[in-house]
């Protein structure tokens, strides 16, 4: 891989929360990451609970600085938060006081675009086509994170953070949420960073898989997974991926 | 189903009134308590019905002037209020959410919180005589703190999650505080501005004692120095009235806001 196609590089990035009384007791989440993902590559991170993989989302979208090293983006030093970078969280996000057809428009309006995208669209994207007038009350957890994730699509950006978007949901749900990411990200090609604990998501999803030991966070396996694109549910009944699961457990216990 | 309980609702809102005019009648029946005290239920109901849809043809001192009196106390009322909520919210917002802030303003407004609101009634003489002025200084001030308490609460515990998500879909900080924080405090602030309409009635009514023309506090304070204690209950018994319809026409407003929906996880999930 070449520089110029790496959209994201992690070089030597620490990550450490001082608390205590004085603010002098420190916890070390990430420790001396490097790491780089190519443009539109589609990335799990995986590893234990607590060992910082959310911190490195939170790091990529701007809302959290590392304590040292260097974090760039397309070449460049990740700033504020931008529409550049949009996130799905793990909990609902949706604005409860705005109808679906508001919260997949509030990105446009408040970036002040001239002619706004047409919501029909992107609800059709997420298979939730004629839900425009709806409140997020009114709709289930796997639907109110299909309306999320159209409202970052509505955006284009260029980088898609997941951090365990599916956790809360159903088997059921969280597979055909997995398989309309994929054609989600078939579509309009950005790259995917996507945390998760779950071992078959991270199969399903990735192109390549990140393991990293408990904390504070080092790379301690990277496994490409052997498939290509597109990707359908019958990849999940594939012997490769069987396979595959194996080889990424492996992994993760050799990481604990 | 939802009629039958809204039905019993009522019927039990209905109990307590019920009992105690039976009680007031039976002691104005009985004679055990003299009329100058406590007048007979039906002398207040037609003193009442008098003063809201009598003439001045009528001879009865106070006949036909309900309108007068309600315009005058409810126009204080709401111009009190309304003040106090231009101040209050944007007060609450900004130090709710900026640190700086509210280190500057918090403390001095707790500070003026503790002073009962009566207690300003002889300066607002002194500082604005007998009249309007004194009335809105009074309801402004009352008003002001649940509306900018209840906003700041709002503001403070605002979901991170919502900001960080209005971030990265792009919103400056003020689109943040307009867009998000302003909605997203909304039931708070709703609950504010319920106590500030109930506490501008309180002293729309402590400022018209002190001898104002019009307004339904001047009406009850003129009838006590007549010794008329039939009009004295039918002041009270308007501005019952009156709080509670302005009360309920509040509600009905409020959830016709947008942000009415914030505080309302779950509800009537159809999916």
């Amino acid at each position: 891989m070449n520089r110029s196609e790496q959209a994201i590089q992690f070089r030597d990035v620490s990550k450490d929360f001082f608390n205590g009384p004085d603010g002098k007791e420190s916890l070390s989440i990430l420790n001396r990451l490097t790491f780089s993902i190519g443009t539109g590559e589609f990335v799990v991170i995986l590893g234990p609970s607590g060992c910082g993989k959310s911190t490195i989302l939170n790091i990529l979208a701007g809302f959290e600085r590392q304590s040292s090293g260097q974090v760039t983006v397309s070449g460049s030093e990740v700033g504020r938060p931008s529409s550049e970078h949009g996130m799905v969280f793990q909990e609902d996000s949706l604005f409860p006081w705005l109808t679906v057809k508001d919260n997949l428009l509030f990105g446009p309006r408040c970036r002040g675009v001239k002619s706004l995208p047409d919501v029909g669209a992107y609800l059709e994207l997420v298979n939730l086509p004629g839900f425009e007038q709806f409140l997020p009350q009114q709709l289930s957890g796997g639907m109110k994170q299909r309306i999320a994730l159209a409202r970052l699509l509505i955006n284009h950006p260029r980088l898609l953070l997941m951090d365990e978007p599916f956790g809360a949901l159903d088997a059921q749900t969280r597979e055909d949420m997995q398989e309309l990411v994929v054609s989600v990200q078939m579509k309009y090609g950005p790259t995917v960073v996507f945390v998760t604990h779950d071992v078959d998501e991270a199969v399903f999803l990735a192109d390549r898989i990140l393991i990293l030991s408990s904390r504070p966070a080092r790379l301690s396996a990277v496994i490409p997974v052997p498939a290509t694109r597109p990707r359908n549910a019958l990849w999940r009944e594939d012997a490769l991926f069987h396979r595959t699961v194996s080889e990424v457990r492996h992994a993760l216990k050799k990481s604990m | 189903m939802k009629t039958r309980s809204k039905r019993q609702t009522f019927i039990w809102a209905a109990v307590l009134p019920a009992t105690i005019l039976f009680v007031w009648s039976a002691v104005s029946v009985t004679g055990l308590v003299p009329p100058y005290l406590i007048p007979a239920p039906l002398d207040v109901l037609k003193t009442l019905f008098l003063f809201i849809f009598g003439t001045q043809a009528d001879h009865a001192p106070y006949s036909g002037t309900f309108i007068r009196h309600a315009a005058a106390s409810l126009s204080r009322v709401l111009a009190g209020f309304a003040i106090a909520t231009l101040i209050g919210i944007p007060a609450g917002i900004l130090s709710g959410r900026s640190l700086r802030i509210c280190a500057v303003i918090d403390p001095f407004i707790h500070l003026l919180r503790s002073v009962p609101g009566i207690a300003w009634l002889p300066l607002a003489m002194i500082w604005f005589g007998i009249g309007n002025t004194t009335s809105l200084f009074l309801i402004v001030l009352a008003a002001f703190f649940p509306v900018y308490v209840s906003t700041y609460q709002g503001a403070r515990n605002i979901s991170p999650r919502w900001v960080q998500t209005a971030e990265m879909l792009g919103a400056t900080r003020r689109q943040i505080l307009m867009r998000v924080v302003l909605p997203g405090a909304f039931p708070s602030i709703e609950a504010g501005l319920r106590i500030a309409l109930g506490i501008s009635w309180a002293y729309v009514v402590l400022g018209e004692l002190t001898g104002v023309n019009s307004g339904l506090g001047a009406l009850i304070m003129d009838a006590r120095m007549m010794g008329d204690v039939i009009i004295v209950m039918v002041g009270i018994i308007c501005i019952a009235l009156l709080g509670r319809i302005s009360d309920l026409l509040l509600q009905f407003l409020l959830r016709r806001l947008p942000g009415h929906y914030a505080g309302r996880n779950g509800g009537e999930k159809i999916l």
